[in-house]
This record gives C-alpha cells, structure tokens and sequence, in this order.
C-alpha cells in the first residue's frame, strides 16, 4: 500500500489556496483521492491513464482541477510517486500561469531527492 | 493572483505520512468546508471508484481490462476519470463480465432504517436456508456450514448487543459465547436462541 507524505511548499500553498481557491483546492484533492486509489488498485504508476493527470519531466504528475465544475480556475496539485518507498509526495500547487516555475520546482525538488537518497 | 504568493522554497520532508487521502486531510488539517466540498465531489464519483476497485481485485491494469471488454486502454481510462452520470449500463455489465464480479442494482422506494434493517434480515435469511439446503449434500458441509451457523449466530448478537448499548439509558449488554471445541449443534443454537430474550 502506498503512503502519502506532503512537503513543507505544500502546507504554504494549502493556506492560500484554503482562503482564496476553495474551490480549486478541493478539486484538485477530489483528483488526488482518485490518483491514489489507482495507485492502489495498479502494479506501477505509469500502468494507467485518467483525464485529469498530466506526465511532467522525472516521473512528476501533476493532476488537474477537472470533474469540480464549471468557472474554475486551471489548476495543478503536482506529486512524485516514489516507486521504490512506495510514497506520494504532495509537492505543490498552482495555476496555470505558474506551470513553467512550478515544474521548475517540481524537478529540484526529484533530483535533490535522487542525490540526497 | 501570483504576487500576493511568497517565494516557493525547498524544506526538508515534513515526516508526516498518510495511508488514505482522508487521514491525509484530516492530518494536515484542511478546512472542514474543502473536505466538505471533497466529500460532495466523491458522492459524484463513487459507482466509477467501485469499478476502479473491482478491476484491481481482479488483478488487472486498464490496458488488459481494455482487451477483455474490447476497447482501447484510451477509453477505459476516460470512464475511469469520469463521473457517475456518465456511465452507461452497458459498461456496467462490461466491467462486471471482465472482472466476474456481480453488480446490484437497487429498484424501489428509498428505505428507511427499519425498512433497511428488515431488507437485510430476511435476505440473511434466504442465505442462512439456502445453506441449510446444502448442509443435507454432505457430511463436510455439513460440519463447516454448521460451524458458520454458530459463528454467524454470535457475530449477529455481538452487533445487536453493540447496538443496543449505544440505546440512551441501556444496561450494558454484553454478548459471551465459550469456545468450544465442536461445531455448536443446530438443536443447542436453537434453544440457546430460546433463552435470549425477544
């Protein structure tokens, strides 16, 4: 069974998201409930395919807001599912404006990890 | 929007790990009007999650569930991500084909609690008869179904002795039952039932 462990950039988000997306927010959670029971129910992360998910560079998804409803924003909760201890890591959250530096961060974040084990 | 946001920087790992989404929430203490918001969003997609979970216990990713049903991975993974509205029967059956799990269909008026708790007895019921039919076939059956009799007799009494605690001003009930070393005698279960009081 997979585990679920946010980084610290994801407690900062979630307080700005809590007061200004609400919305956004649980949607993109509502996904994250979806992503992780097909985590579940599949033999590795790259074994299934849905809608709302996106493949970014080193492994790192980024699921969308998609199935909240209408007039909300494009937004992104990007996690790595680290194969090999079976953990999701909830690394941030932003919307599309911000994609290039949120993947940006999502790779610093994967490759410190590669380096420091 | 972004302006108001502070800097993005890199911490080290909280520590804090989660088995469910749920926990998740409640650990990291998400407002209660998001996980409300989360839990109106799930309503909408709990038919499509039983499938998810039908298919895993299976043992099969969506590419070899695709095959059996004669669709592409593309498709099973687009009902997967949709919501319950959009399934159709006909996937239903699909699923419940591939995977050779059953699906029930509820048809009728909504049922209140008695009303639930009736519907179940009497389906308990025809399971325990239906059982009671095969005990006759032979003798094995017989031992295991009546060793699953005393089982289910005591596990039965347990939830309504549990049940009738949770009753404002309830003396406290509580169901014993001694090990024993034979399967328990229909006849000893049946005058044991005699003793409890309707």
């Amino acid at each position: 069974m997979w585990q679920i462990e946010p980084v610290p950039q994801w407690e900062r988000d979630k307080k700005w998201y809590e007061k200004k997306r609400p919305n956004e927010l649980a949607a993109v959670l509502h996904n994250l409930k979806r992503y992780f029971a097909q985590l579940n129910a599949s033999p590795n992360p790259k074994s299934f395919l849905a809608g709302y998910m996106h493949p970014e560079p080193h492994g790192v998804v980024a699921l969308d807001q998609r199935g909240g409803g209408g007039n909300l924003q494009e937004t992104r909760l990007y996690v790595y599912p680290h194969e090999e201890r079976k953990v999701l890591y909830i690394i941030t959250i932003g919307n599309k404006d911000e994609q290039a530096s949120n993947i940006q961060f999502c790779t610093d974040f994967v490759e410190s990890f590669d380096k420091n084990g | 929007m972004n302006t108001e946001r502070e800097k993005k920087t890199h911490s080290p790992l909280t520590g804090r790990k989660y088995d469910s989404v749920d926990n998740f929430l409640a650990g990291e203490s998400v407002s209660h009007d998001v996980r409300d918001l989360v839990s109106k969003l799930d309503n909408e997609t709990m038919i499509v999650q039983n499938l998810i979970q039908m298919r895993r216990m299976a043992g099969l990713t969506q590419e070899q569930l695709a095959v059996k049903i004669g669709k592409t991975q593309g498709a099973v993974s687009k009902l997967e991500s949709s919501s319950d509205r959009e399934i159709t029967l006909d996937e239903l059956q699909a699923y419940s084909q591939a995977t050779c799990q059953e699906i029930m269909l509820y048809i009728g008026k909504p049922m209140n609690h008695v009303d639930s708790v009736k519907f179940h007895a009497f389906g308990i019921r025809e399971h325990l008869l239906s059982l009671a039919k095969m005990a006759h076939v032979d003798g094995d059956l017989e031992q295991s179904i009546q060793a699953f009799f005393g089982e289910a007799f005591f596990n039965i009494l347990t939830i309504l002795g549990k049940c009738q605690n949770e009753m404002p001003n309830s003396n406290d009930v509580q169901v014993r039952m001694k090990s024993i070393g034979h399967p328990i005698k229909q006849q000893k279960l049946a005058k044991f039932a005699e003793t409890v009081p309707a």
